[in-house]
């Protein structure tokens, strides 16, 4: 039921055709009768002789019944009425035909007070029974808006039902709802009704609140605050284009639904909050694997900036590093800046990033326009907001994280300055891991240097000493074995024949010992020219079929590059000789744009791999990790494919 | 003057300049509420409007009691709150 419901002819209809009206009139009737019954002595009904009253005083008594019927069966308005008419029909007697006119007076004036007393006891009855039926017309609108209220967490939905169920239950025509946005920096308009849609069609607006609580369609209206914990978190405005007054219990029973549609408000905004916290995390949580899974400082740092600039809703993002040796600040990795900001450069010491390093501490401009240290192209290709964080870690400033808006000017709010310093922080983390990781390779490139400058040295004296020793006794053996003392003696010369054999042998041993350690083809030749000697030797002396194949158009490679590739092979090639039993083995080169690619690939008996390449260690694989380590070092990667009766494929690619 | 003109033409560029943008929508937004909850005619809601900036405590901080109240006031003016009367004086001498 409304709360603005009003009598109609349905009702009038209704109270007619009610057996209580006509049980009424026919008890009034009865009155007459008896109280005139000597007046009606015409009529055909059984008034005379002994049933004749006289006093009439029972029949004034009696005409109570009917004014308390009325008053109770059809309401006080009734009652008022019967009274009425009982008072009119008593009247008469008392004016012209009571022989005691001072008894019929106070008799009939007790009849009307008896009956009045008993309208007044229906009245109260009946308001009682109306404040009941208004209580439970409250209670009910109060539950259909709590039951939409809680039937949802999409605010906008939500809202539009409870104002759809407002609007049925107080009977007017038209509302709104307004809500703070989360930064409480504009109203936004989340459900609405009646109103003319050429007005609503914006949705946000502190203007459009202002113009739409004024439209003709709400000329008659309450408007409540939409509150929760004290907080003021929107409005809703009810009316109507006529004019009306609104009563007490009608706006008590809006501000109790104002109450209720506030703390869903409240509701809706903190799980929009834990929905967006989760996704923050989330993202910061992929941020971390991120750096943890992967070294590469490129792919690392490129990906913060893009989740940085979708964490906090912006529409660009760049990350500037400080550059020790040079003293200036590096902007490498950047997403979604304009081709005139890409092109710009920041003067030395100029720039938000530099601000934000020297102060070590966030900086948000909400209008670059109006920043007075601002830089002109960078205002022009039409930056409007920025923020910035520095990326710092253990007390160190590497760079700032820089986030911006190319669209329109927007504020940053504690809560964005905090996400970005979470992010730059990880990305802190990243860096710091970046330069760990560049710092044990140089260690490790200083250990092979060192290694590889030792083995030159000892094949050169293996070399240049050794073997040159060797070589002046093995002549000195020949000058004996032509002596002619010792031609005499056979048993001598076999002894120094053996011993010259051997010093060949030895000689022999200690050159391919130096090569080993050091070709010094490597140096002079470079690698296809020692490859090629290490294939040869290799089908010499193993009796295994070794080739080499070049691809691409050969040429040198640096020196490192060079060493590297040739300590790959030579390890792929032992491993063949002392393992595969492989009767064929290919060697092949191929240069490409920016890379060489070397692959040795045998026909032996193959092995299980590791699942993991970390795995090689473990399972006693010490010559495979040092391949592998060789080619990080340059920055390229060692791939093996094996398994039992396939033979095994060892690929090296390094850039050049 | 409207209300709504003296709101964009005087009151917010007013806020802009001393409290920057997200702290002058902040500001104008709880106003704004204010002026939606007033109820009556556009100028008891810019009175409302007013009276809610008047007693916002981070424009009191920064401005101070004194000049809240008297900018306040200055902006009140802007809006009068009846029509002004046009007193049309005839020259009668000739």
């Amino acid at each position: 039921m409304g709360l603005n419901s009003t009598p109609s002819m349905g009702r009038v209809q209704r109270i007619v055709l009610s057996p209580s009206l006509w049980l009424v009139i026919a008890m009034l009737l009865s009155g007459v009768i008896l109280h005139y019954s000597a007046q009606l002595r015409s009529l055909p009904i059984p008034v005379h002789g002994e049933m004749e009253l006289r006093r009439h005083s029972t029949e004034r008594v009696l005409l109570i019944l009917p004014i308390g019927y009325a008053a109770f069966a059809l309401g006080p308005t009734a009652g008022l009425v019967s009274l009425a008419v009982a008072f009119l029909i008593m009247l008469p007697r008392v004016l012209f035909l009571s022989g005691s006119p001072a008894d019929a007076a106070t008799e009939t004036i007790a009849v009307t007070l008896v009956g009045g007393l008993t309208i007044w006891l229906a009245w109260i009855k009946k308001s009682q029974e109306v404040l009941r039926e208004k209580a439970a017309t409250r209670l009910q609108a109060i539950n259909s808006v709590s039951a939409v209220l809680t039937g949802s967490l999409d605010l906008r939905r939500t809202l539009g039902e409870a104002l759809n169920v407002v609007l049925e239950v107080t009977g007017l025509e038209a509302g709104l709802i307004f809500v703070l946005d989360e930064k409480e920096a504009d109203l936004t308009l989340v459900a609405h009704r009646g109103l003319p849609r050429a007005m609503t069609e914006g949705t946000t607006g502190l203007r459009l609140a202002r113009v739409l609580v004024t439209d003709p369609a709400l000329a008659s209206q309450v408007a409540i605050p939409l509150k929760s914990k004290g907080e003021t978190l929107g409005a809703m405005v009810v009316g109507e284009s006529g004019d009306r007054r609104f009563q007490p219990e009608e706006v008590e029973l809006l501000s109790a639904i104002a109450a209720q549609i506030g703390v869903a408000a409240e509701n809706a905004r903190l799980h929009r909050d834990v929905t967006r916290q989760l996704g923050r995390e989330r993202r910061l949580n992929e941020v971390a694997e991120g750096i943890t899974s992967e070294l590469e400082l490129d792919k690392v740092l490129s990906k913060v900036v893009q989740i940085a600039e979708e964490l906090v809703g912006a529409d660009a993002g760049v990350i500037g590093l400080v550059d020790e040796t040079r003293g200036v600040i590096r902007y490498p990795y950047r997403h979604n800046l304009p081709e005139e900001m890409e092109q710009t450069r920041i003067p030395e010491g100029q720039g938000l990033a530099s601000l934000v390093i020297a102060s070590d501490a966030p900086a948000v401009i909400e209008d670059y326009y109006a920043y007075p240290h601002r830089i002109e192209a960078f205002a022009k290709a039409g930056l409007k907001s920025i923020m910035a964080v520095p990326i710092v870690t253990g007390g160190k400033v590497f760079g700032t994280l820089t986030v911006l808006t190319l669209k329109e000017r927007r504020s940053f709010s504690d809560r964005d300055v905090t996400v970005l310093s979470a992010v730059a922080r990880q990305a802190a983390i990243a860096i710091e891991n970046a330069r760990l990781y560049e710092n044990m390779r140089s260690f490790a490139k200083q250990c092979l240097t060192a290694q590889e400058q030792e083995r030159k040295r000892m094949a050169r004296e293996l070399h240049d000493d050794t073997a040159q020793s060797l070589v002046a006794l093995s002549r000195q053996l020949d000058a004996l074995l032509v002596n002619s003392e010792v031609e005499r003696s056979s048993p001598v010369k076999a002894r120094l024949r053996e011993l010259r054999e051997l010093a060949a042998q030895i000689s022999q041993d200690v050159r391919r010992f130096s090569q080993a350690l050091r070709p010094s083809t490597l140096d002079d030749l470079g690698l296809l020219p020692t490859l090629e000697g290490l294939t040869n030797r290799m089908s010499e002396d193993d009796h295994i079929d070794a080739r080499l194949e070049v691809v691409g158009t050969p040429r040198r490679l640096s020196p490192e590059a060079e060493l590297i590739l040739f300590r790959i092979a030579q390890e792929a090639l032992t491993n063949v000789r002392r393992h595969s039993g492989a009767t064929e083995v290919v060697t092949r080169v191929e240069f490409t744009n920016g890379r060489v690619k070397l692959n040795v690939r045998d026909n032996g008996r193959g092995f299980q791999l590791p699942d993991q390449a970390r795995e090689y260690v473990q399972s006693g694989k010490l010559g495979l990790t040092g391949m592998m380590e060789r080619a990080e070092l340059v920055g390229g990667t060692l791939t093996v494919h094996s398994s039992p009766g396939t033979g095994t494929t060892v690929e090296a690619e390094i850039p050049i | 003057m409207d209300p709504e003109t003296c709101i964009e033409e005087h009151i917010e560029p007013a806020l802009l300049r001393d409290f920057g943008l997200s702290e002058t929508k902040s500001l104008l937004a709880t106003a704004t509420l204010a002026y939606v909850t007033a109820g009556g005619g556009k100028i008891r809601r810019y009175r409302a409007f007013l009276d809610s900036l008047a007693a916002n405590e981070r424009l009191l901080r920064k401005w101070g009691p004194e000049r809240v109240s008297r900018q306040c006031e200055e902006w009140k003016d802007l809006v009068p709150l009846e029509p002004q009367p046009v007193v049309v004086i005839k020259d009668t001498s000739s």
